[in-house]
C-alpha cells in the first residue's frame, strides 16, 4: 500500500513538472506572438521604424509608450512619433499598442523581454527593438558579420536565458569542419563577437526557440533530456555558394 | 532593414491565447493531484482539506479531513494544525510549509472553482472565510464508472463531447453502450430541456462532468483512458471520445451496492 502511495506522489510529481514546462512554453509562444503582432500592426502603420521606446512600471506591469524611432544607415536614430505629444494618429490604436505589448511583457521572465535593452540616455528608459521578419537570416547576418564561413551555431538554454557556445566552420563542398571557441566568461580577446552582438543573437536565439514553427525548422536539439543544447543551422546564402 | 511590407502575423493569437490557457489550467490540475498525492502519503483516507486565503497566493491550513463516513454523516478530522503537535511543519512524510504554498498558488486561481474542485465549506458558519477543497478520486476513470453503473448497472462505456472554451472545458454527455452491444443515446438537456429521458439526474452530471473535464485537462490521463472516435451527424461543437468502464462480471455483487 505504501509503496503504490509512494509511486502515485512520484507520478503526481513528474506529471506536476511536466505540466509547468507545458506551461511555460505555451506562455512564451503566446508572449512571442503578441509581440509580433504589434510589430507587424506597428510597421504597417510607420514602415521605418526599428524601435520603439517605452516606460515600464513593475508596480503594476503595463507599460508606457514613449515613441517610435527608426535607425538610418549611418547609425543615427530619427524620430518618428512621439506617442506622449501627439498621441492621436488615425493609423494606430495606440492604447491597444500599450495594452498588447503590456500583455507580451507582463512575466518578468517573459521571452518577449529578449527584444527589450535599456536605453543608454536618461529619460527614455527602455527600448524594444522590433524583431526582424525573418529571425533566422537576421541572425544568419549578425554571425557571419564576424566569422563570414559560419555555417552552424551551437547554443545552449537555461532557463530564460540563451548562451552561444560555438561557431562550426561547415564547408560543403571540402567536407571539412572547422569550430570556432566560443566565447570566453570574461569575453576577452578571443571572444567571437563584441558584447552587444552577443546579446543579439542570444535574444533571436530565444525567440526562435520560443516559436513551435521556427524551432522545428532551424533547431535541432542535441544531448539527453537534462542538457539544454542545440544547434542552429545558418541558411545558405549567395555568398556562400562558391564555383559558378 | 529593409523589408518594409507588412510583415504577416502567420500565428492565430486567439489559438495561441486559447492554448496558453488551457496549458494553464492543466497546471492547476497537475498541481492539485500533486497536492493530493502527497497529502495521502501522510494520510490514505483524506479527502477534504479545510483552507482560508487571506491575499492572494496567502492560504492557511486549518485542517485534513476524511471523507464521510458510512452511517454517520460528518468527516473524521485527520490532522489539526494545533491539536498537539509541536512542530507545526511537518506532519509524518507531509511538508506542510510546501503544501500550503501550493494550496496558494491554486486557491488563487479562480478556474477550480469550475472543476468542482473548490466548494463552499459545509458549516455554514465558515462559509465566507473557508474553502473545503476536493481531493480529487485516487482513480478518476474508475470513479466515473462507478457513478454511471450506480444508474444504469451494465453501463460498458461512455462517449461524451469535448470543448475547450475560454477559461474551460464543456463536456457534453453523447451515448452509453450497455453490455451487449446496446446503446443509448443521452438527450442534450440544452436542446431538449424538457426531457424525462435523461439516465441520470442534474447534479449526477455536474459531478460526472467535472471528473471527465480533468480526464481530458491531463494529457497522461487523456491517453490512458479516452479514445477518440469518428462524429456522426451531429450539430454540436467538439470532438467525441470515448471512455471505456473497467470489465466487471455481469452478476457481481457490487450491484448491490448503493
Amino acid at each position: 500500500m505504501t509503496n503504490t502511495a509512494a509511486s502515485r506522489t512520484a507520478t503526481a510529481l513528474r506529471h506536476r513538472k511536466l505540466a509547468v514546462d507545458a506551461f511555460n512554453e505555451a506562455h512564451a509562444h503566446y508572449e512571442i506572438a503578441v509581440l509580433d503582432h504589434v510589430a507587424a500592426l506597428i510597421v504597417e502603420a510607420y514602415p521605418e521604424t526599428t524601435h520603439l521606446t517605452f516606460d515600464h512600471s513593475p508596480h503594476d506591469r503595463t507599460i508606457q509608450l514613449h515613441a517610435l524611432w527608426t535607425t538610418h544607415h549611418s547609425g543615427t536614430e530619427e524620430l518618428l512619433l512621439d506617442v506622449r505629444q501627439d498621441g492621436n494618429t488615425a493609423a494606430l490604436d495606440l492604447d491597444e499598442l500599450a495594452d498588447d505589448l503590456s500583455d507580451a511583457l507582463a512575466g518578468l521572465h517573459s521571452a518577449a523581454w529578449s527584444t527589450v535593452r535599456p536605453d543608454p540616455r536618461p529619460d527614455r528608459r527602455w527600448v524594444l527593438d522590433l524583431p526582424p521578419a525573418d529571425r533566422v537570416a537576421r541572425l544568419a547576418e549578425l554571425v557571419r558579420a564576424h566569422h563570414p564561413e559560419a555555417g552552424l551555431v551551437t547554443v545552449e538554454f537555461s532557463g530564460d536565458k540563451c548562451r552561444v557556445l560555438n561557431v562550426t566552420h561547415a564547408d560543403v563542398t571540402e567536407l571539412s569542419i572547422d569550430l570556432i571557441a566560443g566565447p570566453t566568461p570574461s569575453g576577452g580577446e578571443d571572444s567571437l563577437w563584441p558584447k552587444e552582438t552577443e546579446r543579439q543573437i542570444s535574444a533571436l536565439a530565444l525567440q526562435i526557440q520560443a516559436l513551435p514553427h521556427l524551432r522545428a525548422q532551424h533547431l535541432v536539439r542535441v544531448g539527453g533530456p537534462a542538457t539544454h543544447t542545440a544547434l542552429l543551422l545558418l541558411p545558405l546564402t549567395q555568398t556562400n555558394t562558391r564555383g559558378e | 532593414m529593409n523589408d518594409k511590407q507588412l510583415r504577416p502575423t502567420e500565428l492565430p493569437i486567439p489559438e495561441l491565447a486559447a492554448a496558453y490557457v488551457q496549458a494553464g489550467e492543466t497546471l492547476f490540475l497537475a498541481l492539485h493531484d500533486d497536492i493530493a498525492a502527497r497529502v495521502r502519503l501522510a494520510h490514505p483516507e483524506a479527502a477534504y482539506l479545510e483552507v482560508s486565503l487571506h491575499t492572494p497566493g496567502d492560504a492557511e491550513l486549518h485542517g485534513i479531513w476524511s471523507a464521510q463516513e458510512p452511517g454517520r454523516d460528518t468527516c473524521r478530522l485527520l490532522y489539526g494544525p494545533h491539536n498537539g503537535a509541536s512542530d507545526d511543519w511537518q506532519d509524518g512524510p507531509l511538508d506542510l510549509d510546501e503544501l500550503v504554498e501550493d494550496l496558494g498558488r491554486i486557491l488563487s486561481h479562480s478556474l477550480l472553482q469550475r472543476w468542482g474542485v473548490v466548494q463552499p465549506h459545509p458549516l455554514y458558519e465558515h462559509r465566507n472565510r473557508r474553502r473545503w477543497v476536493v481531493l480529487p478520486p485516487a482513480d478518476r476513470a474508475a470513479t466515473v464508472a462507478e457513478i454511471v453503473r450506480r444508474h444504469i448497472p451494465d453501463a460498458e462505456s461512455l462517449i461524451c463531447r469535448f470543448e475547450a472554451d475560454h477559461g474551460g472545458i464543456a463536456v457534453g454527455f453523447e451515448q452509453l453502450t450497455l453490455s451487449g452491444g446496446k446503446t443509448v443515446s443521452i438527450p442534450c438537456p440544452r436542446c431538449l430541456p424538457e426531457t424525462d429521458d435523461s439516465p441520470w439526474p442534474h447534479d449526477v452530471s455536474h459531478e460526472l462532468a467535472h471528473l471527465l473535464g480533468q480526464l481530458y485537462a491531463l494529457p497522461h490521463l487523456r491517453s490512458r483512458h479516452l479514445t477518440p472516435c469518428a462524429d456522426f451527424t451531429s450539430d454540436h461543437e467538439g470532438h467525441l471520445w470515448q471512455l471505456v468502464f473497467p470489465y466487471r462480471e455481469p452478476d457481481s455483487t457490487e450491484a448491490t451496492r448503493s
